[in-house]
């Protein structure tokens, strides 16, 4: 593969997995947020 | 005995040499009189001008009459921090120890931005090979626009070891021309109107465990989704568990000081063992420096044009300031105090800095997946 049709690949893949990182991330954030909410002692 | 043994330095010195040197001198007066990023650029312009005198001992020299290597204390730096990935690792773990995640947990979609702010990265990647640089050069140049000095440094240490020199200085020149560079760009992509917007605060106290949990989710979640990225990432949250774990308050703040500057000046005068005349003076390093602008710019589109993509969809009253996008870079905090400061310039009753904050936390986490799928996913295409 030439490198411009590789790296086009790397970004169209690069970006997507930065996305699905963060939506992961974001889901991580949700989840541990609701199972252990901040209590005023 | 003629001048030339009594003084060889004289008579070996090329205009290179006093190019690089005056290279050294400029990032020593920036560091200084602009203060622009001087914990990196005073060590590295100092060790331009050491490793640019000829037959410098700081480099390792080939001894003309026993044919034997004399080693130079700035190649045993690299090799011992650089060349194995080290130093930037260490470094992660007292950037970790310095963030705080709990901006995220107030308003977690800001997080996106952090992704869509590294589309710089991928941009001037292909850029850089359309100006004949290979794939690991490019991705290397390219890593610039994470705006996160360990992350290039890493990624290049291990794909561009040759133009590590040039693409450390961009990305720490370019991580302190922020203010300069991010403000124009913005003003072009969006109205007044949409600087005007205002966004709700979101006054929340995030509990001690759920802190705590983020690294360690975030590193089991990286580790299994790729393994490449583990080291950046895991280091980063290795640091941030120290901070958050509350035992390790003494490490936490020795990882914060003593860690931090240690590995900083080692790191700075390790990199200027690579900026030696005949791996800077070539046409390579301009268009490096070229490319690192083109990538902090693509970088502020890619948050602006994200946020105002959301809007879209977004109602009245809950729309966001697609100037916050733009902190989706890892240029902590100074993204987010530019942000903040133009919102207040178009409306001074706007605040916008616990928004911009939580994008910009986003985009240090950003940068550190952006460099750990480089790492994984250039190997496996080229």
């Amino acid at each position: 593969m030439n490198y411009l049709g590789a790296a086009l690949e790397i970004t169209g893949l690069g970006m997507l997995g930065i996305f699905i990182f963060m939506i992961i991330f974001y889901f991580a954030i949700m989840a541990i947020d609701k199972l252990f909410p901040y209590k005023q002692k | 005995m003629d001048l030339e043994s009594l003084l060889p330095v004289i008579y070996s010195i090329t205009w290179q040499n006093l190019v690089m040197i005056a290279v050294g001198l400029t990032l020593i007066y920036l560091a200084i009189a602009k203060e622009y990023e001087p914990n990196l650029l005073l060590p590295m312009g100092f060790g331009a001008v050491l490793v640019n005198i000829p037959l410098t001992s700081a480099l390792t020299q080939i001894d003309p009459v026993t044919g034997k290597a004399l080693e130079g204390a700035l190649t045993v730096f690299y090799e011992a921090g650089i060349a194995n990935e080290v130093f930037p690792l260490l470094i992660f773990v007292a950037i970790g120890a310095m963030i705080d995640f709990s901006p995220l947990f107030k308003n977690p979609k800001l997080l996106l931005f952090g992704a869509a702010a590294q589309l710089g990265i991928f941009l001037t990647m292909i850029g850089a090979v359309l100006l004949g640089f290979d794939l690991k050069e490019a991705a290397s140049i390219g890593i610039i626009g994470a705006a996160d000095g360990p992350t290039s440094i890493f990624v290049s240490s291990r794909f561009a070891p040759n133009l590590l020199g040039p693409i450390s200085v961009a990305a720490y020149s370019y991580m302190a021309l922020v203010p300069i560079i991010q403000p124009p760009v913005i003003r072009l992509l969006t109205t007044r109107k949409e600087r005007r917007i205002h966004m709700d605060a979101h006054p929340k106290s995030v509990s001690r465990t759920a802190l705590i949990l983020f690294p360690i989710t975030v590193t089991i979640f990286a580790g299994v989704i790729a393994p490449s990225s583990l080291a950046l990432i895991g280091f980063l949250m290795f640091g941030n568990l120290i901070r958050e774990c509350g035992v390790l308050n003494k490490l936490s703040l020795a990882a914060q000081n003593e860690l931090s500057s240690l590995v900083t000046i080692l790191l700075g005068i390790s990199i200027a063992s690579t900026m030696t005349a005949d791996r800077f003076v070539r046409l390579d390093t301009l268009m490096i420096i070229g490319l690192g602008l083109v990538a902090f710019i693509f970088d502020t589109f890619g948050g602006v044009m994200f946020a105002k993509g959301m809007n879209i969809f977004l109602p009245e009253g809950k729309k966001i300031n697609p100037m916050v996008g733009a902190c989706g870079i890892s240029a902590f905090p100074m993204s987010a105090r530019v942000i903040h400061g133009m919102g207040q310039k178009e409306d001074p009753t706007n605040y916008l800095l616990m928004h911009a904050v939580s994008a910009n936390v986003g985009g240090q986490i950003g940068s550190v997946v952006a460099g750990g799928l480089i790492l994984t996913l250039v190997p496996l295409l080229f």
